[in-house]
C-alpha cells in the first residue's frame, strides 16, 4: 500500500507520532503517543512490551483491561500468545487473524478465545527486533469489531520502528543487558594499525611496519577512537576485541 | 508538536519515504543516495553533509565528509586553501542547531574570511542553499547537511523539511560513518598520498 491513499491529514498525524517518537524519553511520552497510534488505526486499546520468546518481558499497557492483564502475566501468557509469537519470530506487521492461522495450535486459539472474553478479539501489531537474536519489541491494538486491514498494518509499518526506539530508551535496562550496538566498520588499515597497537607497538614502529608516516598512524588511530567512542589506544582495543573486530 | 500543515501533501509522503530510506542506510553509498533524495525533494541543484569537530563555538576542522555531488573541482580548493575554519556555513551551525538559509547564516556570521570563502563558492556556482546542523556531544562535532544551487529558491518550506529530516539524516550519517571518505587529500605527503591508495 502507497502513502498517498492517506488523508494529508492522516499523513501529518503519522509524522507528529515519528517525530515526538524521536523525542520521547519517559513512558507517559510513550503512552500519549501509543494513544495516538491508537486513534489513528481506529482501535479501542493498547499495549506496548519489549521482550524475547522465552516470555521474559516487560509490558507498557496503555489501555489493555487490568483484570486481563493480572491474568496474562500471572499465567505467563504471552508465550502461547499468537500475536507475540507472531511478531517475535517475523518482526513484521500482522493483523490478528493472520498470527492465529501461523499459530493455529491450541494453546494459542485457548489464549484468544480467554481474549475475546475480556472485549480483545480483534487486533493488528507490529514490533521490530533488536540487535541480539529473540529480542525485540511487540505494539498492539485491538477492538471488539473488526476494523483492521492493510491502512492499519501500512500505518504500523510506518510508525513502529520509531516506536521501538522510543521503547528501547526507555524499557530496555530493565529487562536486557544487551544494549542497541551502532554497527562499527574499520578499514582493512584500521584493523591493521589496531593489531600492531595490540601487539604493543608504538605508533613510530607501526609506521615503519607498514611503510607510512607516523602522521599518518595517528591519523588512523584517532578515526579509530572516534569511530570505536574510545578513549584512548587500551580502551579501543577492549572495545575491538569485545565487538570481535580483530578476529 | 510538530506543525507542517504548510507542506504539502506530496510533501508529506516524500518527506515519510526519505525517513523510511534513512532507517536503511549502512554504507555511504546509501547514505549519498538519501542525500542526493533529499537534495531532489528540495529542489536543490548539490548536496553534501559534513562532521566538523568543534570546541565550544570554534570550528576546528574537518572529520568526515559524504559528497553527494558537490563539484570536485570546489571540494579540493576548498581544502587546499583550508576555507573550513572561515566557512560562515559551518560557523553558524556550530553556534545554533536548527536549519537556516545561506542568506541568513552569512548575515550572522560576517567577516572577511567568511565573506571570502563565500565569494569563492559562488564562483563554483554555489550561491543560495539551506543547512541544518546537529551538535553530537559524545564526538564533539556537528553534523551539517547543506544543500545548495545558483538559484534562489529556498524558502522556509525547505527550512520545514529540513528540520523534519534533520535527526534522520544525523543518524543515517552516523550509521555510515564507519566508511566515511576524507576531504581529497588534504595535508598528505606524496608517499602517504600513495600509500593511502592502498588503503
Amino acid at each position: 500500500m502507497n502513502l498517498t491513499v492517506f488523508s494529508k491529514r492522516d499523513l501529518e498525524e503519522i509524522l507528529g507520532i515519528i517525530h515526538d517518537s524521536t523525542l520521547c524519553r519517559s513512558e507517559p511520552e510513550l503512552m500519549s503517543l501509543m494513544v495516538r497510534v491508537r486513534d489513528i488505526v481506529e482501535a479501542d486499546r493498547s499495549i506496548c512490551g519489549i521482550g524475547d520468546k522465552s516470555g521474559r518481558m516487560k509490558i507498557l499497557n496503555e489501555s489493555f483491561p487490568a483484570d486481563w492483564m493480572q491474568r496474562y502475566q500471572d499465567e505467563v501468557l504471552s508465550v502461547s500468545d499468537p500475536v507475540v509469537n507472531y511478531v517475535m519470530t517475523f518482526f513484521k506487521t500482522c493483523l490478528w487473524k493472520d498470527a492465529v492461522e501461523v499459530f493455529p495450535g491450541k494453546p494459542y486459539t485457548e489464549l484468544m478465545g480467554k481474549a475475546s472474553e475480556h472485549g480483545l478479539k480483534y487486533g493488528v501489531a507490529g514490533g521490530v527486533n533488536g540487535k541480539t537474536q529473540n529480542f525485540g519489541s511487540v505494539f498492539s491494538f485491538s477492538s471488539v469489531s473488526d476494523r483492521f486491514g492493510g491502512r492499519q498494518k501500512k500505518i504500523l509499518d510506518v510508525v513502529v520502528p520509531h516506536l521501538h526506539q522510543a521503547i528501547m530508551r526507555i524499557a530496555s535496562p530493565g529487562i536486557s543487558k544487551e544494549k542497541e550496538i551502532e554497527p562499527v566498520v574499520l578499514s582493512v588499515r584500521e584493523v591493521e594499525v589496531l593489531r600492531w597497537i595490540k601487539e604493543g607497538k608504538t605508533n613510530w614502529e607501526i609506521s615503519m611496519i607498514l611503510n607510512i608516516s607516523e602522521r599518518t598512524v595517528k591519523f588512523h588511530v584517532h578515526n579509530i577512537t572516534i569511530k570505536l567512542n574510545a578513549v584512548n589506544k587500551s580502551h579501543a582495543i577492549a572495545i575491538a576485541m569485545e565487538r570481535g573486530l580483530l578476529e | 508538536m510538530l506543525d507542517v500543515k504548510d507542506l504539502s501533501k506530496s510533501d508529506l509522503v516524500s518527506i515519510l519515504g526519505l525517513i523510511e530510506y534513512a532507517r536503511s542506510c549502512r554504507s555511504t553509498e546509501s547514505f549519498r543516495e538519501l542525500l542526493m533524495r533529499t537534495k531532489a525533494l528540495l529542489d536543490a541543484d548539490y548536496a553534501i553533509c559534513g562532521s566538523v569537530a568543534v570546541k565550544g563555538i570554534e570550528v576546528k576542522g574537518l572529520a568526515s565528509a559524504v559528497n553527494g555531488n558537490l563539484p570536485e573541482a570546489w571540494l579540493k580548493h576548498y581544502a587546499m586553501e583550508e576555507f573550513c575554519s572561515a566557512d560562515p556555513i559551518l560557523n553558524y551551525h556550530a553556534r545554533y542547531s536548527r536549519p537556516e538559509l545561506w542568506s541568513e547564516a552569512l548575515r550572522a556570521i560576517d567577516t572577511t574570511e567568511s565573506r571570502q570563502v563565500y565569494n569563492h563558492a559562488t564562483d563554483f556556482g554555489l550561491k543560495h542553499g539551506v543547512a541544518m546542523g546537529i551538535y553530537v556531544p559524545e564526538r564533539q562535532e556537528i553534523c551539517v547537511c547543506s544543500f545548495s544551487g545558483g538559484r534562489n529558491v529556498y524558502k522556509d518550506r525547505h527550512k520545514k523539511v529540513l528540520d523534519i529530516l534533520s535527526l534522520h539524516l544525523n543518524h543515517a550519517y552516523s550509521r555510515s560513518l564507519g566508511i566515511i571518505v576524507r576531504p581529497p587529500e588534504e595535508g598528505f605527503e606524496e608517499k602517504e598520498k600513495a600509500s593511502n591508495q592502498l588503503l
